[in-house]
């Protein structure tokens, strides 16, 4: 393509974009426990002028539809999606909601929606979602994951986390953390709970929210891309880790691709989430890549490096690999790229 | 056309789309560096009469010989025609020799009437993309009873100016992507 029409203002990757989102429409996840707080949370955020054109797709997990009908008369549009976990039986419905929501859109029948925010059902894992819109192409062209935030409950939260390896992966995937109902929960369970979630997911950033209180941009803004270096050593940690990888040097896109191919080959379903900026020889700005489990969102280029640090730095949540075995492999493909 | 002799213009090509289209074709705007043009027909008729009214997409590798690969994608008739006025082409930011313009090969953008406007990514030129779309609602004393978007420039800044045919006075947006 590049051969037939060049153009100075374009990389290998395609028009270089201002932010990785490029035009795609941002979509926050907020997942939590069932009555940590998501709703109320929710519902504090559609009544503030950054919640204006906010459309909110609720999962349910029962039959009645009390958090759909909390929502609907703040939001733009609600979708209720039917019974089940999002992560299982409603992915499709998620997907089916979605286009409807594109398609209604253009067609004049929905207002102009310019967020979407996804609540989910309390008993959901989080991973599944990041992967429909990695591999649903139609989806993934339209909407882009902007923050993953997960609420937890000062009260019971500690508890659940103990027994339940879905609320211990809503924490793990999470960007930002909310802590809420501090207000009632008991003397030093604020403290203990925060202590917690930082063993699981230090590089996430804590936030107290009482009564759904929370800085609106909390909810829009897209994660940062860097988090400190960790490998979760808490208990029921469930052998999941995190680490950044950093190279120095700008890295041919061959070695990176090469490399991640086959850590998705061998090691699919353990590599939860990656992310992060790539300094990649003959590109201008950082590249953006995203992969989740066995699937690679397409690489995008900004237009220019976000700080003065030209360094890459992928973030990696894995179970059970470490990082020396990604080091070492990302050393042995570029030594032969 | 070869203007070497400027005092004697020759045509050295020629390209149409009508018939079967319904003619008044409005701007042809070259990215050179890309070998590519840019042509707009305009819409002149109200409740989509003349639609498809698109901007098309021309190889100009041979400049003796324009070839159409693509046009840009229309939101869908059913939903606008009716809506009051013009639906479809007419005018595209043509990255004006100015430093005062905003110049791209990558993102056209362009004016279709009750379309609002709408911003094309053409870094892939045989598969143009929309990435974003302004419609207003209708403004006051309009004669047509909707937006009927007309004209659009981009300062250095990317700001982008667009106004109504009729009442509706001048919009000024900023592209963020």
């Amino acid at each position: 393509m590049n051969s037939l029409f060049p153009s100075p203002s374009a990389g290998m990757f395609g028009r270089r974009l201002k932010r990785a989102r490029g035009h795609r429409i941002p979509v926050t996840v907020v997942t939590g426990f069932l009555g940590a707080g998501k709703t109320t949370l929710l519902r504090r955020f559609l009544a503030t002028p950054e919640g204006q054109g906010t459309a909110v797709v609720v999962n349910e997990f029962g039959a009645t539809g009390i958090d759909d009908a909390l929502v609907r008369s703040s939001a733009d549009e609600t979708v209720l999606l039917g019974n089940g976990c999002l992560c299982c039986i409603a992915r499709s419905d998620l997907q089916q909601a979605l286009r409807r929501m594109v398609i209604e859109r253009e067609r004049g029948e929905l207002p102009d929606f310019k967020r979407i925010v996804i609540e989910t059902s309390g008993l959901a894992d989080p991973s599944p979602i990041l992967q429909t819109f990695a591999t649903d192409r139609a989806l993934g062209e339209v909407f882009h994951i902007e923050a993953m935030v997960t609420v937890v409950d000062a009260e019971t939260g500690g508890d659940t986390l103990t027994w339940s390896s879905e609320a211990r992966r809503q924490v793990i995937l999470a960007d930002r953390l909310v802590v809420t109902k501090t207000d009632i929960a008991g003397e030093g369970a604020a403290e203990a709970l925060a202590a917690r979630l930082r063993a699981l997911n230090p590089g996430a950033e804590i936030l107290e929210a009482v009564n759904g209180v929370l800085d609106p941009s909390r909810l829009t803004e897209p994660a940062a891309d860097q988090r400190n270096t960790f490998v979760a050593e808490a208990a029921h940690s469930d052998g999941i880790g995190s680490f950044v990888l950093t190279f120095d040097r700008p890295m041919p896109w061959p070695a990176f691709a090469q490399a991640m191919d086959m850590l998705m080959a061998l090691r699919g379903p353990d590599l939860l989430r990656v992310k992060g900026f790539l300094d990649v020889q003959g590109c201008q700005g950082p590249v953006v890549v995203q992969f989740v489990q066995h699937l690679a969102h397409p690489p995008v280029e900004l237009d220019v490096w976000p700080d003065n640090n030209r360094q890459s730095r992928v973030v990696f949540i894995t179970r059970n690999i470490s990082e020396q075995q990604v080091r070492d492999l990302f050393a042995a493909v570029r030594a032969l790229v | 056309m070869d203007i070497k002799d400027k005092a004697n213009p020759k045509v050295i090509s020629h390209w149409t789309n009508s018939p079967p289209y319904t003619g008044f074709m409005h701007t042809a705007m070259p990215l050179f560096e890309r070998n590519l043009m840019l042509v707009t027909d305009e819409s002149t008729e109200n409740a989509g009469k003349d639609w498809p009214k698109l901007i098309w997409m021309l190889d100009m590798r041979d400049e003796t010989h324009p070839v159409s690969i693509a046009t840009c994608p229309l939101p869908p008739v059913d939903a606008y025609k009716d809506r009051g006025g013009r639906f479809g082409a007419h005018n595209i930011h043509e990255n004006v020799e100015l430093p005062t313009a905003w110049h791209s090969d990558q993102i056209v953008l362009g004016t279709f009437f009750n379309g609002g406007l709408r911003a094309y990514d053409i870094s892939n030129p045989y598969q143009p993309k929309e990435i974003a779309a302004f419609v207003p609602p209708t403004p006051k004393g309009s004669p047509v009873g909707a937006i009927q978007l007309n004209d659009v420039f981009v300062d250095e800044r990317g700001i982008v100016y667009t106004q109504d045919r009729f009442s509706g006075g001048l919009y000024t947006l900023e592209m963020d992507f």
